[in-house]
């Protein structure tokens, strides 16, 4: 019996939130991963995106990640709280070819750790790796930083697609998954006993 | 003096539905063939690019297009009755004194070839210029001189500003001459007004103003939008957007008691919402940054323009009810984790502006009757209660005394019985909670 309910398949979903510099890539990121497509010509976010990707993380469990893409520039970080708040996890990107990204990249880290909740999922990821020839930021330097701080470290390119998957699947193997099912069965049931009342309306034609 | 070229926009040849003056008055049809339906839409975007489908969207344009030249003549019409020579081909750069009549042209759409010498002179642009002749060539001048913060935040912009529309990328290769008038005036405005500099969305709003006007008039169209519409909205903080967030709140609870209702409901609203802006407001934010802009689709987002130029604040608020009031049927039955995802894509939908406008300022619908005084009020209500809210949070902080607190307390109180223009405007129970415990705690340090 217990071996038959842990067989069954497991749905759960999750708020992440993608921080960085202004132009290091994040919605480029963002739409590798969710469309699989890049493109050069991308207009600068405004406030933030909304966009969401399930991934299959095991043969039973599917994970699906609400995703927060914000805007770069350096004032919105008032307006950072906001985005980060009930977030599950964080993808903070830096541009490998731009030195001053990566300590931008930190100070989101800092203030996630102050901030966001205890137990957020962090990822470090150095974007545009197809312009390995043009980086100013060692793969050294970087992952260090992550190592000591426990994060999540890969670099990426949006732009052919290398290491996207990865990431995604990394910080999804990292969730509690477990937990979230908990809370999420009850609001299920929560919504379910609400549900009756607007489908009547909708099919009682007295 | 500046080397400031010639002009990028052209609105003449931009928008034309009617090609030559023909001897006799032109058939519909003719007049509509000269739209260049070659995958772009009149402003130079890329249909594909926009959030419709080409065939949807040509439908609705074969339609939209003919409710143009019948407000364009009604336009001329109006011009001439009220003493202004104009006929279908002139560039008018005068209109007539604000009238109830004239309003209601505005709200019906000012013909695109007209807007730019529209929105310039309902915002009484050309007062602003001729006071201050020279200013914009000075700070042309002196562009390069601005810190270097703002000029790499508006370098990185500028190829990311309507890249989908020919006039800004036209796949030369080579800079087009639209990208240098947007860095003029980028820079132009962050030197003239550092307490903004250079934030990111005024790419697009100058952008946009640029497909329309000369450069020149497009930065002081910028000025004037910061002093009438979009006050403190892009300056350092940000506390404008807060602000403004936290009046829509408001204006939900009084004109849109469904929607509120189920945004309590889902818990996506706290008690607290004034001062720490629930989640929802994410989506909302960038409609108000860059009016609109991305958002909803073009010519939406050029008839809600007309509306806010002629008028003030208050249509921003209208305008983002209106949304949600089409928005409601589906907005009540998504569930909570969807919610987000209809309020970023519902509003591209709104293809064709009369649904969205007629919902604005339709006499029946409660949301015109939304004043600007009450939102200038509302406005108040919610920089007061977030600045008192903060510096009560911030127990240490130094910066007022004990007596001068608690004076801050007692009018936070006494504020609290007192009626107000929106029935939402009072104290939340919570906090009033937390201020009455915190006076008695004042009250004991004194």
């Amino acid at each position: 019996m217990a071996d038959l309910v842990t067989q069954e398949p497991r749905f759960a979903q999750f708020k992440l939130v993608l921080l960085g510099e202004s132009a290091v890539g994040k919605s480029s990121i963002v739409h590798r991963f969710v469309t699989d497509s890049f493109d050069d010509l991308r207009e600068s976010t405004i406030g933030a995106a909304f966009l969401t990707q399930t991934i299959q993380l095991d043969e039973r469990t599917t994970i699906k990640f609400e995703i927060w893409d914000t805007a770069g520039q350096e004032r919105y970080k008032s307006l950072a709280p906001m985005y980060y708040r009930n977030a599950n996890c964080a993808l903070v990107a830096y541009d490998i070819t731009q030195e001053s990204s990566l300590d931008r990249a930190k100070s989101w880290i800092q203030e996630l750790q102050k901030q966001a909740s205890a137990d957020i999922v962090v990822a470090l990821v150095g974007n545009k790796l197809d312009l390995e020839a043009e980086r100013k930021v060692s793969t050294k330097e970087a992952k260090e930083y992550a190592d000591e701080l426990g994060l999540i470290f890969k670099e990426i390119s949006a732009k052919t697609g290398e290491g996207i998957k990865d990431v995604f699947h990394s910080i999804a193997s990292k969730l509690p998954v477990e937990e979230k099912l908990n809370s999420a069965t009850k609001r299920r049931r929560n919504i379910d006993l609400n549900r009756p009342s607007t489908n009547n309306q909708e099919s009682c034609s007295c | 003096m500046s080397d400031r070229p010639v002009s990028a926009s052209n609105a003449e040849s931009l928008f034309q539905l009617y090609r030559d003056k023909s001897p006799e008055k032109p058939g519909i049809e003719s007049k509509r063939k000269t739209v260049d339906l070659n995958g772009r839409d009149r402003y130079g975007f890329k249909i594909s690019a926009s959030f419709v489908d080409q065939e949807k969207y040509n439908t609705w344009w074969d339609q939209y297009s003919r409710y143009l030249i019948r407000r364009k003549l009604k336009w001329v019409k109006l011009m001439n009755k009220n003493g202004f020579e104009a006929d279908e081909d002139s560039m008018p750069t005068k209109f007539p004194t604000r009238s109830e009549e004239l309003k209601r042209y505005v709200r019906k759409g000012i013909p695109a070839e007209w807007r730019g010498n529209a929105w310039f002179y309902f915002c009484k642009g050309p007062e602003r210029l001729s006071k201050n002749k020279g200013l914009y060539d000075n700070l042309c001048a002196k562009m390069d001189t601005l810190d270097e913060v703002n000029l790499e935040a508006i370098e990185k912009d500028l190829h990311r500003t309507f890249p989908d529309n020919i006039h800004f990328n036209d796949y030369s290769g080579e800079e087009s001459l639209m990208i240098g008038s947007l860095r003029r005036v980028l820079r132009c405005y962050a030197l003239y007004n550092p307490e903004i500099g250079y934030c990111q969305s005024l790419n697009f709003i100058a952008g946009q103003l640029l497909i329309f006007m000369d450069e020149e008039k497009t930065f002081w169209m910028l000025v004037i939008i910061h002093e009438k519409l979009l006050v403190d909205v892009h300056t350092m903080n940000l506390e404008g957007v807060s602000v403004h967030q936290g009046v829509l709140l408001l204006c939900f609870r009084q004109y849109l008691p469904l929607t509120w209702s189920v945004m309590r409901e889902h818990d996506t609203i706290n008690d607290d919402f004034l001062v720490n802006i629930p989640s929802l407001g994410i989506c909302t934010t960038s409609w108000f940054m860059s009016l609109f802009i991305g958002i909803l689709p073009v010519e939406t987002v050029l008839r809600i323009w007309d509306c806010l130029f002629y008028e003030d604040s208050k249509s921003i608020f209208r305008i983002s009810l209106g949304i949600f009031k089409l928005m409601e049927p589906q907005f009540v039955k998504t569930p909570e984790d969807e919610l987000y995802h209809l309020i970023q894509s519902f509003p591209r939908t709104i293809l064709n502006p009369n649904d969205l406008l007629d919902v604005c300022y339709r006499k029946l619908n409660s949301i015109s009757h939304l004043k600007q005084q009450e939102i200038q009020l509302c406005k108040q209500y919610v920089i007061n209660y977030r600045a008192k809210y903060k510096n009560l949070k911030h127990e240490d902080n130094n910066l007022l005394s004990n007596q001068e607190r608690l004076k801050l307390l007692q009018e936070g109180i006494q504020e609290f019985g007192k009626p107000r223009v929106l029935k939402g405007l009072r104290w939340n129970s919570r906090l009033n909670k937390q201020i009455r415990k915190l006076r008695v705690e004042s009250e004991h340090d004194i």
